[in-house]
C-alpha cells in the first residue's frame, strides 16, 4: 500500500501551471503508446507460452515412452553421446516414419521442432499484428527478421 | 560410460540453473550448458553445442512470458535491433567455413573485457536512467517506461545511440554465427553502452531476442543431426522450469546487483574465451 501512495504522483497527469503544457502532452502520448505496446505484448506473450506448453507436453510424453519402454520392454535407454557418436541423420519424412512406429527419440524430436519453431511463428504473429495496426515501419522491420529467418531455414535445411 | 538415468536427472538439474543465470542475465545458458555437458558427462562438443541452441531458444520463451507481466523488455527496440542480429547470424554462419577461430576467441576476449570495464563504470547510472531520445528512437517511439518492483518506482527512459547499436548488434549476430557463442553476452553490453538503457530492460529484452538469433541457426544444427534427443529434452525441460521462475526474480532484485552478477560473468567468460584462443582448452 506504501508503494501505491508512492507511486501514484508519478504515473498520473498534474494538472496547473507547474506542468508545461508540451510535457503533458508527451505523457498522454506515452500513455497510448503504452496501451498500444500492451496489446503487442499480449499477442507475444500468448504465442511463447503456448509454444512452450506444447513444446513441453510433446517433450514430456517422449520421455515417459522411453521410460516406459525402458522399465517394461526391457529395451534399455539410448547411449548417452560420448565423443565418437554418430548421431543419424534426419530427415521430416523419417521422422514421421519413425513416430507411426513408435520411436520416443522422434517424439522428443518433434517437441524441439515446436520449441525451435515458436520464435519464428513469434516473429510471423507480429508481422501480422503490424499489418491490422497499419504500422508501416514495424511491418517492414518485423517482415524483414521473418524473411531472413525463412532464408536461414533455405540455406541451412539444403546444407 | 554415463548412466543415462543418471545424466538425465543430472542435466535437468543443471539446466534449472542454468536457466535461472540466462533469464536473469539476458544470457543463453550456453556458458553453463556447454562446460557441464562436456566436462561433468563426457558428451561430444557438437551435441553440446546443439543442446545449447536449444537452451538460448527455451530461455528466451520462458523468460519472455515471465518479463512480458511486468513489461520489462521494450519489444520495440528488440524487434528493430532483430534486423541486425539475424542478418549477421546468418553472414556469420557462411563465413564460418573461411575464417580460422583462434584469433576470433582472443578479439571475443578483449571485446568482452572491454565490456566488463565499460559496464562496471556505469554502476551508478541505474539510479538516473537516460531521458534522452535520438532521431530514430522518436520516428520508431522506442522509449518506454516500467514498474521497478525492487524499489516500487515507475522508471521512464529514453533511448539514444540507435546507429551505434545497431552496427554493435550486427557483429554480436555475426560472431555468434561464427563460434556459437555469445548470444547475449555480446547483446546486452551493446545496449547498455550504446543505447543507455536502464540494466533490467538490456537483459530482459537480450532474453526476447535471442530466441530469434538462435532459431537463425537452428535448422542447420537439426538437419545435421547435432540436437540428440537424450541430451537436448532434459536440457529443454529444466531450462524452461529455471527461466520461468528467473525471470520473475528479475523484478525484484536491485538492478545493480544484476549489473554486478553480468559484469562477473563477462569476466569468467572472456578468460573462458581467452584460454581458448591461446589453445590451453578445446
Amino acid at each position: 500500500m506504501a508503494y501505491a501512495r508512492r507511486t501514484r504522483p508519478s504515473t498520473t497527469l498534474e494538472s496547473g501551471d507547474r506542468v508545461a503544457a508540451k510535457e503533458t502532452k508527451e505523457r498522454l502520448h506515452l500513455l497510448e503508446d503504452r496501451d498500444h505496446d500492451l496489446q503487442l505484448e499480449k499477442v507475444v506473450g500468448h504465442v511463447l507460452r503456448y509454444g512452450s506448453l506444447v513444446s513441453v507436453t510433446i517433450v514430456v510424453v517422449g520421455i515417459a515412452m522411453m521410460a516406459w519402454s525402458a522399465l517394461f520392454r526391457s529395451q534399455g535407454l539410448p547411449a548417452v553421446p560420448t565423443a565418437g557418436y554418430a548421431a543419424p541423420f534426419r530427415s521430416p519424412a523419417g521422422l514421421l516414419a519413425d513416430l507411426r512406429a513408435g520411436d520416443p527419440s522422434a517424439m522428443i524430436s518433434i517437441g524441439l521442432m515446436v520449441l525451435i519453431a515458436t520464435p519464428v511463428i513469434r516473429v510471423a504473429s507480429t508481422v501480422v499484428y503490424f499489418l491490422l495496426h497499419r504500422d508501416k515501419p514495424y511491418l517492414a522491420i518485423t517482415s524483414f527478421v521473418l524473411l531472413v529467418l525463412i532464408a536461414g531455414f533455405l540455406v541451412g535445411s539444403e546444407g | 560410460m554415463t548412466d543415462p538415468t543418471h545424466f538425465l536427472f543430472a542435466t535437468f538439474a543443471v539446466s534449472v540453473l542454468a536457466g535461472v543465470l540466462g533469464s536473469l542475465l539476458g544470457l543463453g545458458g550456453g556458458i553453463i550448458v556447454i562446460p557441464a555437458l562436456t566436462l561433468l558427462f563426457g558428451v561430444d562438443i557438437r551435441y553440446a553445442i546443439g543442446a545449447s541452441i536449444v537452451s538460448v531458444i527455451a530461455t528466451s520463451s520462458g523468460a519472455t512470458v515471465s518479463h512480458l507481466k511486468e513489461s520489462i523488455a521494450n519489444l520495440r527496440v528488440g524487434m528493430l535491433l532483430e534486423t541486425a542480429t539475424t542478418t549477421g547470424a546468418v553472414g556469420g554462419a557462411m563465413l564460418g567455413a573461411f575464417v580460422t577461430g583462434s584469433i576470433l576467441y582472443l578479439i571475443f576476449a578483449a571485446v568482452l573485457a572491454y565490456s566488463a570495464v565499460a559496464m562496471f563504470h556505469r554502476r551508478n547510472a541505474d539510479n538516473t536512467p537516460n531521458l534522452a531520445n535520438d532521431r530514430w528512437s522518436r520516428r520508431l517511439k522506442l522509449r518506454g517506461q516500467f514498474l521497478d518492483r525492487a524499489n516500487g518506482r515507475v522508471l521512464r527512459y529514453g533511448v539514444v545511440g540507435v546507429p551505434a547499436a545497431m552496427a554493435l548488434m550486427w557483429i554480436a549476430g555475426v560472431v555468434s554465427g561464427l563460434l556459437g557463442v555469445g548470444s547475449g553476452t555480446l547483446k546486452v553490453p551493446a545496449m547498455d553502452l550504446a543505447m543507455r538503457l536502464p540494466m533490467k530492460v538490456s537483459t530482459a529484452t537480450s532474453n526476447f531476442m535471442i530466441g530469434v538469433t538462435a532459431a537463425a541457426g537452428a535448422a542447420v544444427h537439426f538437419a545435421h543431426g547435432d540436437i540428440v534427443p537424450l541430451v537436448a529434452a532434459p536440457v529443454a525441460l529444466g531450462v524452461l522450469v529455471g527461466a520461468s521462475g528467473g525471470a520473475r526474480l528479475l523484478g525484484r532484485v536491485q538492478s545493480h546487483s544484476v549489473r554486478l552478477l553480468f559484469v562477473l560473468v563477462l569476466v569468467v567468460i572472456s578468460v573462458q574465451m581467452a584460454a581458448r584462443g591461446l589453445g590451453l582448452t578445446a
